[in-house]
């Protein structure tokens, strides 16, 4: 009981900081960091419920992830990398087109 | 055929919807064909069901509409031989009304409007006459009303069209309140509104003695004060000559064929009741012919070609009533026929005139149209023959039924009361006729309107058929002593159904009907020759004195309503500060239409920044406000 409720605070840690982080920093990389660390959050959780439940399910939704998470991050450094060629730069403000 | 009929209602309806609607869109050909047929197709209809269905009663139930303990209200429509009656006039003549409206708005960009206003009329109409209760009627009572609003306002840019539509508006509603406050009152005593119900339970509670004759007295003269506004009776009568500011076609229609009968409709409709009390006889009665007289001798002074027509009108409704307060409820139908088919002909050939003088109104201007005009010439000819009653002419038959009626029932005093309403109308009639046709030479005409507009075919054509129609529809009810082929007097026999005819048995009174007759033809012939003699040459000169100022200003009823009733109020609107209320109501549709550009554009300006980081927090946001709903709902759910 400890243990899951310790695990639980740790995700809602490491979700609210990632979140922060996707709000706050406008470098591309670290945005990104901060989205994966919000993915790895999640990760946890569903392991933690999983190991609590003693369940392989959860274990096994787990390793999808990993594996999404880094395909993810192929195609998310890609494009990273496109709008560093496109406007030289990689602060996340001065991608705003979408607005006007 | 019986299925079909709920059709005569809708399909007007459905005119409506298209046209209105389709407003932008459909071209005015169209418009104008969709317009008429959904008056000609329903007409169809009702011919078919007056054919084919010998003893009927169709009642069809559509709904309930409101359910209690004590009471229930149903929406659903009655077609009996009363109806029937109404139905064939507002569906006959409203469809020649129509089809002569295609002529009279073929230049107007506006017809299609006009065209949805007319069938949502007959729409309304039609509920008013074949509803099965009274709130139905009702709702078809206040649908006519706003009809009415429309098409009187229907030049809605002109003030004097914009006040007249109000004041008609306005004029009816006091008089509804009038009805609806004998609806509270009979719901609350008898727990029905049904016609039929209520036609059974009141003379029987009357009977056993649970309610008193004050009752019955009081529910009767609120309807009939609802009446006298729809059909502009004193005290209300004031707005029907205002309302011919709106088109002709109108006029003929909605002020003299078929909405302004439906205060006669609705007393026919419960005659049983109206004939429990003798107060209430007495007092529609003596309004109405207090009425009559008033607005015939008014009449006789107007310049304005439709405003004669609207004061006849009053009084001839004026008459009906008279019928009513006498009990001559068969009599007072026949008129209201007639007087439908001669006075929206009337109307109709005034409006031809008035179209082909370039929209010119008034009788001093006219003259010795003669013979430049003379199909209308005829047609008006044939008209006034029928309004005032000369021999075989439709109105012959149908005043003489009246007239009969108020002597058999009230005897020598109300009678010569109304021998002389009827040489008025014989004298404004005929004034009206020679002030258009005679009274100034050919040449003058020739000078005042060098050319004519010509007449669009759709009007001649609905004003010859029309002419046809009124010189037959008095023979539905020949009396019986000029009855030489013994077909009966079949208006009567046909609505014996429904209403009570009085009872003439016993003694022969041909000698006396014969006598009586020939005594008010006598009079309506003097009041034709007394207009033909001072109208027929020249314009005679207006004495200034007392009594002709007190028939050009109208018996001052119009000031009167003006000066110590719509003065004092809006005086008191003024002291009370609702002025300002009424500033508020106009600018607040434009504050509101701010407030929601601005919310707007802020929305649109700052949620759609383009920056990622803004959408992400919003997407945060929005979770944290929805998980914040699922927490709270799901913990209030479980405290319960």
């Amino acid at each position: 009981m400890l243990i899951i409720n310790n695990l639980l605070l740790l995700s809602v840690i490491l979700f609210t900081i990632g979140f922060l982080g996707l709000l706050t920093r406008r470098n591309a990389i670290v945005a990104f960091m901060s989205v994966e660390i919000m993915l790895n959050a999640g990760n946890l959780l569903i392991v933690s419920f999983a190991s609590y439940h003693r369940s392989l399910d959860g274990v096994m939704i787990a390793f999808f992830m990993i594996v999404i998470a880094a395909v993810e991050a192929v195609v998310g450094l890609s494009i990273i990398l496109m709008l560093h060629r496109h406007k030289a730069g990689i602060y996340i403000n001065n991608f705003n087109t979408l607005g006007s | 055929m019986v299925g079909w009929s709920f059709l005569i209602i809708l399909i007007p309806l459905a005119g409506f919807a298209i046209n209105i609607l389709g407003s932008r869109v459909i071209p005015k050909w169209l418009a104008m064909l969709v317009g008429v047929m959904a008056v000609i197709i329903p007409f169809t209809i009702a011919g078919g069901l007056f054919f084919g269905v010998g003893e009927f009663l169709i009642r069809e139930h559509w709904f309930n509409w409101l359910e209690t303990d004590s009471w229930l209200l149903e929406v659903a429509y009655r077609l009996d031989h009363l109806s029937m009656v109404m139905l064939l006039i507002i569906l006959g003549i409203g469809g020649l009304i129509h089809i002569y409206s295609v002529g009279y708005m073929r230049d107007r960009e506006d017809a299609g409007r006009f065209f949805s206003y007319m069938n949502l009329f007959i729409f309304f109409m039609l509920v008013l006459v074949l509803g099965d209760n009274l709130l139905v009627m009702f709702i078809g009572w206040e649908g006519v009303g706003l009809c009415s609003y429309l098409l009187i306002g229907f030049d809605y840019h002109r003030k004097a069209a914009a006040i007249a539509a109000t004041k008609a508006f306005v004029t009816n509603r006091i008089g509804d309140v009038g009805f609806l406050i004998a609806i509270f009152i009979l719901l609350n005593n008898f727990g029905t509104l049904s016609f039929t119900k209520l036609n059974q339970v009141i003379p029987n509670a009357l009977a056993s003695g649970e309610i008193g004759v004050g009752l019955v007295s009081l529910i009767c003269i609120l309807l009939f004060f609802a009446a006298t506004g729809k059909s502009a009776q004193f005290p209300l009568f004031t707005w029907l000559p205002d309302a011919m500011e709106g088109p002709t076609p109108v006029s003929a229609l909605i002020h003299a064929a078929t909405m302004v009968t439906s205060g006669i409709y609705l007393i026919v409709r419960l005659w049983p009741i109206f004939e429990l009390s003798e107060l209430a006889q007495s007092v529609i009665l003596y309004t109405g012919a207090f009425s009559a007289l008033v607005s015939a001798l008014i009449a006789t002074k107007q310049w304005d070609i439709k405003k004669v027509l609207a004061y006849s009108t009053i009084s001839q409704l004026g008459y009906m009533f008279m019928a009513l307060g006498a009990g001559g409820y068969g009599a007072a139908m026949f008129h209201l026929t007639t007087h439908a088919f001669f006075k929206a002909l009337l109307f109709l050939v005034a409006g031809s005139v008035i179209v082909q003088l370039h929209h010119q109104q008034d009788l001093r201007k006219m003259g010795g149209l003669k013979l430049r005009l003379p199909l209308a010439g005829l047609i008006f000819a044939i008209g006034a023959w029928s309004i005032s009653g000369l021999p075989f002419g439709a109105g012959f038959f149908s005043k003489d039924e009246l007239l009969w009626q108020l002597y058999l029932d009230r005897g020598w005093d109300v009678w010569l009361l109304a021998v002389l309403i009827a040489f008025l109308s014989a004298y404004y009639t005929y004034r009206l006729f020679y002030l258009i046709f005679y009274g100034q030479s050919a040449e003058h005409s020739q000078k005042s309107y060098p050319s004519l507009v010509a007449e669009p075919a759709a009007m001649k054509y609905v004003l010859i058929v029309l002419a046809a129609g009124t010189v037959l529809v008095g023979l539905l009810g020949v009396p019986h002593y000029l009855d030489i082929f013994h077909v009966g007097n079949l208006i009567n026999l046909y609505l014996a159904k429904v209403v009570v005819m009085p009872s003439q048995l016993g003694i022969d009174q041909s000698m006396t009907e014969i006598l009586l007759m020939s005594t008010s033809l006598a009079v309506a012939v003097g009041g034709f020759l007394l207009a033909r003699m001072r109208y027929r040459k020249s314009l005679p000169i207006e004495k200034d004195n007392g009594w002709n100022r007190l028939l050009v200003g109208k018996f001052f009823v119009d000031d009167i309503y003006q000066d110590y009733i719509a003065k004092p109020f809006s005086n008191l609107v003024k002291g009370l500060g609702i002025a300002y209320f009424e500033d508020f109501f106009h600018s607040a549709p434009k504050w509101g239409r701010r407030f929601f550009l601005k919310i707007g554009e802020s929305i649109g300006k700052t949620g759609q920044s383009g920056n990622m980081q803004d959408y992400a927090l919003a997407i945060g946001f929005s979770m944290m406000i929805g998980f914040a709903i699922v927490v709270i709902l799901f913990l209030t759910s479980w405290l319960y």
